[in-house]
């Protein structure tokens, strides 16, 4: 019996929260047997392999958004013939209709006898008309050329993945909804077999987010870019036979955006604690760490400027950025800019991609200042080693931090606004200065850690859901 | 019906508010409010009335559309935001604000990496710190690093364009809001000979000797700006009453 896990810009090509949890799953279920079925932008950018899948991984299969590019239209102005039951999903889809029928839509449309290729369909008499129809009914005032190259840009790598053959398994596993859903849901249909989808992060938020932002989607254009992946996480939830989160909140508005409750449950990570000592001295070393990919979203940039602040009170801190710069190169090197506008040189060291367990124990005090996260597993392993956080109030680190009502054990660290040195920086300096206070926050994070978050409970709890569809 | 009521009732609030704090700032010797400031404040009022009454929904379009604002107030009103008890809306506020933090810092790098070929950009470098500086973006401690770099750049642009008005007042505003009194007061002569025509350099004099505590010479600038018979910007217009009259009675 045979899960795929289904990925979208992660494992095993980039190192991550995701990526990790990937590699922690399988290796811990040596019983089950994997396929890995991995989305990627393309051929040319693909990144080298960050992670050697255990031995009970049998396949990896790379899809590419950009495989449209090697696709040329043989027939131009096709004419497509599909029923009225046909039309009316695919349109609905393409509107991104809320009462779409997902199962004959992606059917239809990874049908390539029916529609053609993704580059023939989107230059068929068929999607011309629902071109012109759309561009009428509410975008007439934009100009008609961007509303082609929008819609058309939009559509091409959908339709171009739908369309990609992948490999047959037992039950399909994605780890997000967008693109590694759909092609769950593709794959349900195409081959009658389930699919459980665990979501992390919520995607359809964290794309809004990129596209409110994004500079390259036309402002006209964000609401449709926006509608898009929404529809897309929609789809996905009214399919899934399982819903999994990592925390109630998460849960929450997934049931917003249409996940039936009865589909949905809460499995949150766990860590082996046995990897991470837990801190049997201290002394009077102040060493702040930071575990992170020195990304944006990880807003390391605040995480700097708490430090300036941290060092002008205590001189002797020193700051450990450990992770990997290499993802976005751009923002490491203005990361390094700041480090040295502020005369921080000497005191901020960026480790790069190394073991964190060989640094665990130098440390004194974890920050974690994203601007989003969900549960994050540097975070459970910083508290496995009994290190106290300071953190922003994202994800379910309020939840990690201070518990869970009723719980019994104490606060694990403080909880911070995002974005705000000077709190950041307070809170810090309150745990350095009050030993008593680091060493009891230090010894409730990793009390917390195994009795909630360990991870027997959940690689059982995963067990026991492929279980339940005789996997 | 209740809007407008609520909105009349407001600016009444508005406008003792404003009163209010001329007359605090006028006491402590501070700039008072301008025109511009008071613009802001309503307009902040408004982004915090949406802040406190409105669905989280609305909040999330607030604060996507507040990038249309002027930074000072998109800055009060994300800062407002990130305290909200909706997660979606701290988290898109604490996005902006990062982002707006990333777009002055990228805007200032790229600058400096160019004026080093083009003296000419550093003018628009003097600007983006300015605003940077100013926009409530950061905190002190940071502040304070690039303040010091706004502060050489003004020195390197005051000789490379001594007749450059703007950068002179800003050099002299910056002296003093750095509490460098000793250097502001050697420049200050330079600049008011310089531009005989302006009041500014004379403002800001008053208010260096204020903050030094030599309540009388600032009596007594404020009546040389009126003996020169400057037309003094509405702004300013009642800071120069007061030290014409019951000022003249500080010790």
């Amino acid at each position: 019996m045979e899960v795929a896990l289904i990925l979208e810009g992660s494992y095993p090509y980039t190192t991550g929260g995701l990526s990790s949890w990937t590699q922690q799953l399988m290796t811990h279920l040596p019983e089950k047997k994997f396929k890995i079925i991995s989305i990627m932008p393309s051929r040319s950018t693909l990144p080298s392999l960050k992670y050697r899948p255990p031995s009970n991984v049998t396949e990896l299969t790379t899809l590419f958004l950009e495989d449209f590019m090697l696709l040329s239209p043989t027939k131009r102005g096709r004419s497509i013939r599909l029923s009225t039951q046909e039309r009316l999903a695919v349109e609905g889809f393409l509107t991104f209709g809320s009462d779409t029928n997902w199962e004959l839509a992606v059917t239809t449309l990874a049908n390539i006898a029916k529609v053609g290729t993704s580059v023939e369909f989107l230059k068929s008499d068929f999607f011309w008309e629902y071109l012109l129809r759309t561009y009428s009914d509410g975008h007439a005032t934009k100009d008609f050329n961007r509303h082609f190259w929008s819609l058309v840009s939009m559509y091409v790598p959908l339709l171009t993945l739908i369309q990609q053959q992948g490999p047959r398994a037992d039950a399909y596993h994605a780890l997000s909804t967008g693109y590694a859903g759909l092609m769950g849901l593709v794959y349900k249909f195409k081959y009658s077999k389930p699919l459980i989808l665990t979501e992390h992060g919520i995607y359809a938020r964290e794309r809004e987010e990129e596209i409110i932002n994004a500079s390259w989607v036309a402002p006209d254009f964000k609401k449709i870019w926006i509608s898009y992946f929404y529809a897309m996480s929609t789809g996905v939830y009214k399919s899934a036979d399982m819903i999994i989160s990592l925390f109630n909140r998460n849960r929450d508005i997934q049931l917003e955006l249409g996940a039936p409750a009865s589909q949905t449950r809460v499995i949150p990570n766990g860590v082996d604690t046995t990897r991470f000592a837990e801190r049997s001295s201290w002394d009077s070393r102040q060493n702040i760490g930071a575990v992170l990919r020195v990304v944006p979203i990880k807003d390391v940039k605040t995480l700097i400027r708490a430090f300036k602040i941290i060092s002008s009170e205590l001189p002797g801190t020193t700051l450990f950025i450990i992770g990997s710069g290499e993802e976005d190169l751009a923002y490491y090197l203005e990361c390094k800019q700041l480090v040295d506008l502020l005369l921080l040189t000497d005191r901020v060291v960026f480790t790069g991609h190394v073991d964190i367990r060989d640094y665990l124990p130098r440390l004194d005090v974890l920050l974690l200042t994203s601007l989003s996260e969900a549960q994050p597993l540097v975070m459970l392993e910083g508290m496995a080693a009994g290190l106290p956080f300071v953190a922003t109030d994202v994800g379910s680190c309020s939840e990690l931090l201070l518990g869970r009502p009723g719980e019994g054990i104490g606060p694990a660290g403080i909880i911070v606004p995002q974005v705000s040195p000077e709190d950041t920086a307070q809170a810090t300096i309150r745990l350095l200065t009050d030993h008593a206070l680091r060493r009891e926050m230090g010894s409730n994070a990793r009390q917390r850690v195994e009795q909630f978050y360990n991870q027997e409970q959940f690689i059982n709890s995963y067990r026991q859901a492929y279980e339940s569809f005789g996997i | 019906m209740h809007w407008n009521r609520r909105r009349a009732s407001e600016s009444e609030q508005l406008r003792e508010y404003q009163k209010y704090i001329e007359a605090l700032q006028l006491a402590q010797g501070l700039r008072p409010l301008s025109a511009g400031d008071v613009q802001t404040d309503i307009n902040t009022l408004t982004g915090q009335d949406v802040m406190h009454l409105t669905s989280p929904t609305r909040k999330k379009d607030f604060i996507i559309g507040s990038k249309e604002q002027d930074l000072p107030h998109q800055v009060a009103v994300l800062s407002k935001a990130l305290r909200d008890s909706d997660p979606e809306v701290r988290h898109y506020a604490a996005a902006m604000m990062a982002a707006l933090s990333d777009g002055c810092e990228k805007e200032i790098q790229g600058l400096k990496e160019k004026a080093v070929r083009d003296p000419e950009l550093l003018l628009p470098l003097i600007d983006a710190y300015d605003r940077y500086i100013h926009s409530g973006l950061m905190a002190l401690a940071v502040r304070r690093e690039f303040a010091k770099e706004y502060l050489s750049l003004l020195w390197e642009g005051k000789k490379l364009w001594p007749q450059n008005y703007e950068v002179a007042l800003k050099l002299l505003n910056t002296l003093v809001e750095q509490a460098k009194y000793d250097e502001a007061r050697q420049i200050l002569p330079e600049i008011a000979t310089s531009f005989p025509l302006q009041p500014f350099p004379l403002l800001v004099q008053m208010r260096l000797e204020f903050l030094q505590g030599n309540f009388k010479q600032v009596a007594e600038v404020a009546s040389n700006i009126r003996e020169a018979g400057w037309s003094v910007p509405t702004d300013y217009q009642p800071m120069v009453e007061y030290w014409l009259g019951e000022g003249k009675t500080w010790k």
